[in-house]
């Protein structure tokens, strides 16, 4: 199946001979999943990373106190196209405390900032492409809409930016970068079911973000 | 014909020529911007998933389980198939303006570094 439309014609060119190539290969992919879109990275990506880089940041280091937030358990895979896993992909997710506060020398509400929550965090990929985080829901700030950024990396090779919002949010038809994400098909993709978790002591919530990526180092070598 | 009247001809067919490669890239840049999609090239592209060409698709042809919720919604008289015209009718019900609200936000500078207010007015 041809799913060349899914893919802006910019990607297209970037993907070059090879991608070409690709689709000209008949059953050459059992399945074809649409790319998720890139976003803007914003200026908020941590100016100075923190010692605690880990996939928990609900907890920085060995505090006892977690971050103040509704926790949510952040998993997904990064896929190919063609539905495979990546692994090895260095996933890095920032966002915003639950003041609105980034952990960015620049951002606004820094006075208010939750020491508490780590506000990055990174994970690497198993073999079957898997990414998980434990964060907190992610909350409105002034100008912006709930969002988690996130971005993608193997190597020294930079693979996506972008951006996971809360499916029915209010405020996302407000929010001038969802609004420019794309067609309705690439806000689908960004857009993540925020799931309450039942029986938890404390409101919980789960999410899954797929992540898949247009033409990839794996593509390249195969 | 003189040296400089081709002179002026390959510069201005290659004036041209870029001017049309920056269009059709700023074209892309944003799809929901400059170049909207319209009701027909959403449902052309989500057609794309129509395996046996019977003019609907089911939940099994769309592969990319990711979308599986955009079919449920299009999925207005719930018999498990969307036609063309269900999905032009989810493309009006959930089309957004290009303008208005609030935003960008992040595509602001940070406090600090010259690149104005880190945050618009919120609305």
């Amino acid at each position: 199946m041809h799913l060349s439309g899914l893919l802006s014609r910019r990607q297209i060119l970037l993907g070059g001979a090879l991608g070409a190539a690709a689709w000209l290969v008949p059953g050459a992919y059992a399945q074809e999943l649409a790319t998720t879109p890139a976003m803007t990275e914003g200026p908020f990506y941590p100016d100075r990373l923190p010692l605690d880089t880990d996939n928990d940041l609900v907890i920085v280091n060995n505090s006892t106190t977690p971050a103040i937030g509704e926790i949510t358990h952040l998993t997904g895979r990064i896929l190919t196209r063609n539905g495979s896993p990546l692994n090895n992909a260095v996933v890095e997710i920032w966002q915003v405390d639950n003041n609105g506060a980034y952990l960015h020398s620049g951002s606004d509400n820094g006075n208010r900032r939750d020491r508490n929550f780590q506000g990055f965090g990174r994970f690497t990929t198993n073999e079957r492409g898997e990414y998980r985080f434990r964060t907190i829901k992610p909350v409105a700030y002034p100008g912006r809409c709930p969002h988690i950024h996130v971005k993608v990396k193997r190597g020294d090779r930079e693979l996506l930016c972008t951006q996971l919002f809360i499916a029915g949010h209010p405020a996302n038809a407000r929010d001038g970068i969802y609004r420019n994400a794309g067609g309705i098909i690439e806000r689908e993709l960004v857009t993540v079911d925020f799931r309450r978790i039942a029986d938890t002591r404390v409101p919980e919530c789960r999410a899954n973000f797929d992540i898949v990526l247009g033409v990839t180092p794996a593509e390249r070598d195969r | 014909m003189r040296p400089h009247t081709w002179l002026f001809l390959t510069t201005g067919l290659f004036a041209t020529l870029l001017l049309g490669a920056f269009m059709l890239l700023e074209a892309d840049a944003q799809p929901g911007g400059s170049k909207r999609e319209t009701a027909t090239q959403f449902a052309d592209r989500l057609f794309e998933f129509d395996k046996n060409k019977d003019g609907k698709l089911t939940k099994d042809e769309v592969t990319d389980t990711r979308l599986h919720a955009l079919f449920e919604r299009a999925d207005a008289n719930n018999d498990g198939t969307v036609t063309r015209e269900e999905l032009e009718s989810l493309f009006t019900r959930e089309s957004l303006p290009d303008k208005g609200g609030f935003g960008p936000g992040d595509k602001k500078g940070p406090k600090g570094k010259g690149k104005g207010p880190p945050f618009p007015p919120q609305s």
